[in-house]
């Protein structure tokens, strides 16, 4: 296939052409209570070609590879239909031309576990949950994992194959009584490791406990609060406050919000380290090279405060003269590769836990995520558990904790960053232009934001 | 299909196919410049197995991989589901053969028509003000849907869908302001030119920010706003969640759950409804379901298995989410009853309050438990019956179950269809709203 798809890109009378193909294979396994819900195996074998005419996209996705050359005419045409309405050329920035081949390694791979080891290790959590307490009803658990072999070639002569694996899910306890419902979780994920699901009856315990805990529970008082935020929130946090507005594809147009987001311009304290990595292995946004082609890095997004650079593909880092960073990334052979992060972690600092706690009158000490959102200036995201800071101590639980920031306040208003780096995974993974959901990861370690907005009761 | 259907027969005692093909194509504007064309071919084949009464699930994207597909659901069969449920042989009602899902207009427009409307939306946007940062999506899909199984059903049919979001991203300082809409149906037949005011407007009034002093308030919610209170009613009246327990629905049938004047219902058959079909991916037929009537919970939607966990008749909601999933209880078009006054007058009655118009981050509440909440990401404050201007940085936390119940005060007689949703505007009193300082 190599040569066939070398061959035909490098012939595509376009400005610039690539051609990537798909061949994965998912495995499913669902639990909704004792019952087994779904066990499935998809196979999906695609491709896309994208080309580039004067500044217009062309792209075409298909199942099969027997017209190829027919699929390239079409998205050249596309492509040429919109270079007539685009007024200037757009310039890819350069890369080194590579010729690759990346095979996967593995701690644990998921393919050589048979059906029935997985099922016996979900159904063994199934078992904590359900004889945890008689107030837990039911559990929710989710299991996927999917490997994918992946072909890449440009007409710049770039040969790329990779294979991927992407782990992940959750085990989710639910807890009833009356007309109220909680939930406890414990999610996972990892793009090298079934090890991440193996052994982990203490976490899943605890999920029990915050599904039992929070029938108790009051709902958190709205208002503005001093928050504690741990790592796993965090690294949320970190992802929708900042990370998004990263995105070259954001700003590479918008004069305006290029004004605002000069490299150089304070975004936050001095002991604030933003950085997104695409070269830590195992964790699920790891890859060699992104779907351009280009190899993945560490990017710094805030160096002691201040804004140092941003994620970029080829064009947003060729019109705006910067450099790209591996960060173009499409779900799959369906949609084209667009600006996207990998890991995105805040840095270590220096602060303990309890240095935190001192001098907070009344605050949250907020947990686990269930995600988060933005819209670039405003956003969200969620705890799985919070508690209640009172005169510098942890008391009480309680429920619906959705806290809300604001990009150009927030980040400032973090003032200890502290000494407990970690990175999480989980099942779920980030959305975009319709391309849902990617997987991503975060890190942090716990970090203390002032005023911040916590939607609740009044 | 057939194929499929005869080997898999050849390993279990039934077996379900289902087949999905066609194109999606799509334009897109960025930073008010046209910026690509995209054309998805879609092609998914589905198998279910039941064999040893257990089900085997297996689906693939290649034409010629029947063996592997077979070999596939019946290796995963071993491991399957207790299957407690017969799949069904009955073809869909003439009723529904009477809705229409082909548009010849979605079908037969052109990449040229979409660049055109874009254009001009731009044209619009950049005419009231040059630093909008405009975006601009059209979307047309046409894709054919069959199911065939071993009880002797055999049925597809044609689909058309259509979409269109547009808006833009406004910059003043360190202020930013998106203001955008969008639509969807089976047609392509959207009064783009009216959308465009409504989001000059909303850019007209949005630019302004007004303080806004935490507390309780008199809320209207736009109907984009109520599709996100309405997230906890989709999260309890699904079959699944009912039949597991983890829905607190269970065995309330009957009840009143909410004010009389909230009718809520589930309707495959919707004219012009993006969730609209013949049959499901089960080919159960479709229909329309009354979730909640007159503030009584009356149906749950169902697929062929939650409906025998609940012994209840399947309500043609067993829908296949990604095509490759296998079929699970989802909406088809939720549709929501209007009242008898208009939105002008609600505003006017209201006088002093908020309305909101988007929020973010309400996907991640506790739905069970009612809760939704989330940062207003566009609402503005009311003054005098009018918008005065936009509210920032503020959360709002409402707990649907009890809103519906005792907070209502107002339904508009309007209904907006926002692809599969069709909803009035609400106005709810009492809504608490934390915001800054």
């Amino acid at each position: 296939m190599k040569d066939m798809l070398k061959e035909i890109v490098a012939r595509a009378k376009a400005d610039y052409a690539e051609i990537r193909v798909e061949d994965s294979l998912l495995t499913q396994i669902s639990y909704k209570g004792r019952a087994l819900e779904n066990i499935s195996e998809s196979a999906d074998f695609g491709g896309c070609v994208r080309v580039l005419v004067r500044g217009g996209w062309g792209f075409v996705s298909f199942n099969r590879l027997d017209e190829l050359e027919k699929k390239i005419a079409q998205a050249i045409e596309q492509a040429t239909l919109i270079s007539h309405h685009v007024n200037r050329a757009t310039k890819l920035a350069p890369v080194k031309v590579v010729e690759d081949a990346v095979s996967l390694a593995t701690k644990r791979d998921p393919r050589k576990i048979s059906l029935k080891e997985k099922k016996q290790i979900l159904e063994g959590y199934n078992d904590i949950i359900l004889s945890y307490d008689p107030l837990i009803g039911t559990s929710s658990i989710s299991y996927f994992d999917k490997y994918s072999r992946l072909r890449f070639a440009n007409s710049e002569g770039t040969y790329i194959e990779q294979e991927k694996l992407d782990l992940g899910g959750a085990v989710v306890a639910i807890a009833s009584r009356g007309g109220e419902t909680q939930m406890g979780h414990f999610p996972f994920g990892s793009s090298d490791d079934f090890g991440v699901l193996v052994g982990k009856d203490e976490e899943v315990r605890k999920a029990c406990e915050i599904a039992v805990g929070l029938l108790e529970a009051k709902s958190v008082k709205g208002g503005e609060y001093t928050v504690i935020v741990d790592p796993v929130l965090a690294g949320v946090f970190a992802h929708e406050a900042f990370g998004h507005l990263s995105e070259g594809d954001n700003v590479y147009e918008d004069k305006n919000l290029q004004k605002l987001m000069q490299l150089g311009e304070t975004y936050g304290s001095s002991i604030l380290n933003i950085y997104d990595t695409g070269i830590e292995a195992g964790y699920r946004g790891y890859l060699k090279y992104d779907d351009e082609g280009v190899p993945t890095e560490k990017t710094y997004l805030i160096k002691n405060g201040k804004l140092v650079s941003r994620l970029h593909s080829r064009e947003t880092a060729g019109v705006m003269g910067e450099k790209p960073t591996g960060n173009a990334r499409a779900m799959s052979y369906r949609h084209a590769p667009i600006c996207r992060m990998r890991n995105t972690c805040i840095q270590g600092g220096k602060a303990t836990f309890e240095d935190m706690l001192k001098g907070i009158k009344l605050g949250v000490y907020a947990k686990d995520s269930y995600g988060g959102q933005t819209s670039h200036e405003m956003f969200t995201f969620s705890a799985g558990e919070a508690h209640m800071i009172r005169d510098g101590k942890i008391t009480e639980l309680v429920k619906d904790v959705t806290l809300s920031g604001n990009v150009f306040h927030t980040l400032k208003n973090i003032d200890m960053i502290g000494n407990d780096f970690a990175m999480e995974d989980s099942g779920g993974g980030c959305g975009k232009g319709g391309q849902t959901p990617l997987p991503v990861s975060h890190g942090s370690p716990h970090i203390r934001i002032s005023k911040v907005i916590v939607g609740g009761r009044k | 299909m057939e194929k499929i259907l005869q080997n898999a027969l050849k390993a279990g005692t039934d077996a379900e196919v289902f087949r999905i093909s066609g194109t999606n194509r799509q334009v897109s504007f960025e930073n008010g410049r046209l910026k690509k064309v995209d054309c998805e071919e879609v092609f998914c084949l589905a198998l279910r197995i039941v064999k040893d009464e257990k089900i085997g699930f297996a689906s693939t994207t290649r034409e010629d991989d029947v063996e592997g597909l077979v070999k596939r659901a019946e290796e995963v069969s071993e491991f399957g589901a207790h299957c407690r449920f017969d799949l069904p042989s009955k073809k869909f009602s003439d009723e529904a053969k009477s809705l229409s899902l082909y548009s010849k207009r979605t079908a037969g427009l052109s990449t040229e028509a979409m660049v055109e409307n874009g254009l001009e939306i731009v044209r619009q946007l950049h005419g009231y003000e040059p630093q909008i940062h405009v975006f601009c999506g059209f979307g047309v899909n046409a894709t054919e849907i069959a199911v065939m199984n071993s009880k002797g059903l055999e049925c597809e049919y044609s689909k058309t869908s259509a979409g269109v979001g547009f808006g833009g991203r406004l910059i003043e300082g360190k202020n930013m302001l998106t203001c955008f809409e969008s639509r969807g149906g089976i047609d392509f037949d959207f009064d783009l030119a009216a959308l465009t005011k409504k989001v000059i407007e909303d850019f007209g009034i949005g630019r302004k920010n007004v303080p806004l002093a935490a507390g309780e308030y008199p809320v209207i919610f736009t109907p984009h706003a109520v599709s996100d209170l309405l997230l906890p009613v989709i999260a309890c009246c699904n079959g699944r969640a009912v039949a597991k327990g983890i829905s607190p629905w269970k065995g309330r049938q009957g009840e009143a759950m909410f004010d009389p004047r909230i009718s809520i219902y589930d309707n495959g058959l919707l004219k012009n409804g993006v969730g609209s079909a013949y049959f499901d991916g089960e080919g159960v037929p479709t229909q329309k379901t009354g979730i909640i009537e007159e503030g009584v919970l009356e149906h749950f939607i169902t697929d062929l298995d939650s409906a025998v966990a609940l012994n209840l008749k399947p309500t043609g909601n067993g829908i296949r989410s990604r095509h490759m999933s296998p079929p699970a209880p989802s909406i088809t078009n939720l549709t929501m009853d209007g009242g008898d006054i208009s939105i002008d007058e609600i505003m006017k009655k209201m006088g002093d309050g908020v309305l909101i118009d988007r929020l973010m981050g309400t996907m991640m509440g506790n739905h069970f438990g009612g809760v939704v909440s989330g940062n207003i990401m566009l609402g503005y404050k009311v003054e005098g019956g009018k918008r005065v201007g936009r509210i920032k940085d503020a959360m709002i936390s409402v707990n649907t179950f009890e809103a519906l119940k005792t907070g209502l005060v107002g339904l508009s007689k309007e209904r907006i269809a926002l692809g599969n949703f069709v909803l009035p505007y609400v106005w709810l009193k009492g809504v608490n709203i934390a915001t800054k300082g």
